[in-house]
């Protein structure tokens, strides 16, 4: 059994201008101590299905099984989903109160769980920030004292402190420079491996991703396109969509016609898809190309 | 020949309750046709050299040295005469669009403003087009949408497009590029570098194109300033910087940018 399994998920936004189906039937599934990502372009709905998962959003139908128990309503199971389930944003400049030091902040993340004391906490606290590489110079800093990646390794620890089973990773180096992006990448892949953890990484580079995961989703706007290994994505991308994401982050990628369909019917690619044809009107059935790689494509 | 542009020992210091030295005797000269990188972390001094080369500096920053642009030296001219290459002469694109437009009017009305004060174009249907012009060569297409909007109803990656075919319309001698697209995703980003070298190949633009991603260095540049803590650490062709770094500095930046590719 997945640890966690996303069915059928929908959510839609009403906007002025239309409807905006963020999500549009989202089925997924994380494997425990495993990273599992998900990958398109900004605007696709990875936030949202993020959001939705910790029950910040409500979707609009389908379920969301943590260990086979229903966590959709976060209000009948909200112990479970917090306890088990933990998130680093994107932005860590955004993620912290400006008034609590470092300690402050882990403190108030443990009190939220555990009946602890403050003279027995600090053993816990300090072992914790060790854990990320922060020393002890950092313990009463505020956030803007800190760098970029410093922040972000707080923000790993605070997840981390109440030793969830899965920790959301809703693109957690996207701001920061590429040896501190590598930095984080190591630390993130020794604290998985230590406490066996379960992480959905949420990326837009493809590069990244290849790095660190485990099994891939690609997303385009609110559908899943392509899932399947990692080496199976890399290996061999079959969706149009998949092969142009690839071709992006090797900058080959030349033209690309203004924003993409946003159909309820059919498929969502097909706007852009250089093999549409009418067929393409019509939903796309799921097709199982190889054992655990899936594509949403008429033409595999 | 001579380099368009010469940057001749510029030092930068940021005088204020702590002493900042942003920028320590920089120094480097850009050919005309060329699109030169330059490339470093955040803190390395990067933006505060592409507007130190446009006197854009806040009052607090000293500035040493002297840049040459064709064959006058810049760091001498008047307000007024530098008032005159901004944009005209060497236009800027700034790393966040949302910034840089003015919130409370259309992206159009603040388009035709700019080629009209810069006296890029007289005649009111001729700035029409012009600007349709420069918007579709930055991959925008759905023209009128664009110029009825206000920035905030547009996403990060229109308005950017939106920010370069402003810079473009008025054809300067030099493009100077800072971060453009870094707050954008993949997709976008690599429509950008082939307009890049579009503007380049087809335009004769000359670019100077500041970024901390070796990838983008890769696929665009011809030659590579590497600036470490506002000094310049390493000149040199585009391909023996990521083949055979020398300096420590940039082996590690090679290393990480490689580590994370593969």
């Amino acid at each position: 059994m997945d640890l966690l399994d996303i069915q059928n998920i929908k959510k839609y936004f009403k906007q002025p201008w239309g409807i905006n189906y963020a999500l549009d039937g989202v089925d997924m599934s994380i494997k425990e101590k495993a990273t599992t990502a998900l990958v398109g372009e900004s605007g696709c709905g990875k936030t949202t299905l993020a959001k939705t998962i910790l029950g910040f959003y409500r979707p609009d139908s389908g379920k969301i099984l943590f260990k086979g128990e229903d966590i959709t309503d976060v209000k009948t199971n909200n112990k479970l989903v917090r306890e088990n389930i933990q998130i680093v944003f994107q932005n860590p400049f955004l993620s912290f109160n400006p008034r609590y030091t470092a300690f402050a902040t882990l403190y108030e993340a443990v009190r939220a769980m555990n009946n602890i004391s403050k003279k027995e906490v600090r053993g816990f606290l300090v072992e914790s920030l060790n854990s990320v590489g922060l020393g002890e110079e950092f313990f009463f800093r505020y956030p803007h004292q800190m760098s970029g990646g410093e922040l972000q390794r707080l923000s790993i620890a605070r997840a981390l402190i109440n030793k969830p089973k899965i920790v959301i990773l809703d693109e957690p180096t996207s701001s920061l420079d590429i040896s501190t992006a590598v930095n984080i990448l190591k630390l993130l892949a020794k604290l998985q491996q230590e406490a066996l953890l379960s992480y959905f990484f949420i990326s837009h580079n493809l590069k990244l991703v290849k790095r660190i995961a485990h099994y891939v989703f690609v997303m385009y706007y609110g559908k899943i396109v392509e899932y399947g290994l990692k080496e199976q994505i890399y290996g061999f991308p079959r969706h149009p969509y998949t092969k142009l994401l690839l071709d992006a982050c090797e900058y080959k990628m030349k033209d690309y016609p203004a924003s993409g369909s946003k159909h309820k019917q059919g498929c969502v690619f097909r706007e852009i898809c250089p093999h549409s044809k009418d067929i393409c009107g019509n939903e796309p059935e799921k097709t199982e190309i190889e054992p655990n790689h899936f594509v949403f494509c008429h033409f595999v | 020949m001579k380099p368009l542009l010469e940057v001749k020992d510029i030092s930068v210091e940021y005088v204020g309750e702590k002493r900042n030295q942003a920028l320590e005797k920089v120094s480097f000269d850009v050919k005309s046709g060329e699109i030169l990188g330059i490339i470093g972390e955040s803190g390395s001094g990067k933006t505060t050299l592409a507007y130190s080369i446009l006197n854009l500096l806040p009052e607090s920053a000293k500035l040493k040295g002297s840049i040459i642009f064709k064959g006058s030296i810049i760091t001498e001219f008047k307000e007024n005469k530098l008032c005159y290459l901004r944009g005209k002469e060497i236009g800027i694109i700034p790393q966040d669009p949302a910034a840089s437009f003015n919130p409370v009017f259309s992206v159009g009305y603040q388009f035709n403003e700019f080629l009209k004060v810069k006296g890029i174009c007289k005649d009111a249907e001729e700035r029409l087009v012009l600007m349709e012009e420069a918007l579709n060569k930055a991959c925008l297409w759905d023209v009128n949408k664009i110029l009825n909007s206000y920035p905030h109803q547009l996403s990060g990656g229109q308005l950017q497009r939106a920010m370069i075919a402003l810079v473009i319309a008025a054809k300067p001698s030099l493009l100077i590029a800072d971060e453009p697209t870094s707050s954008l995703d993949v997709t976008i980003e690599s429509q950008l570098v082939h307009m890049f070298l579009r503007l380049r190949d087809e335009m004769g633009f000359t670019i100077i194109f500041i970024t901390h991603n070796l990838g983008l260095i890769e696929a665009l540049c011809d030659r590579v300033v590497v600036l470490y803590q506002g000094q310049v650490k390493e000149m040199a062709d585009k391909a023996s910087i990521i083949a055979a770094p020398r300096d420590e500095y940039t082996k590690s930046l090679v290393v990480s940018f490689r580590e994370v590719g593969e």
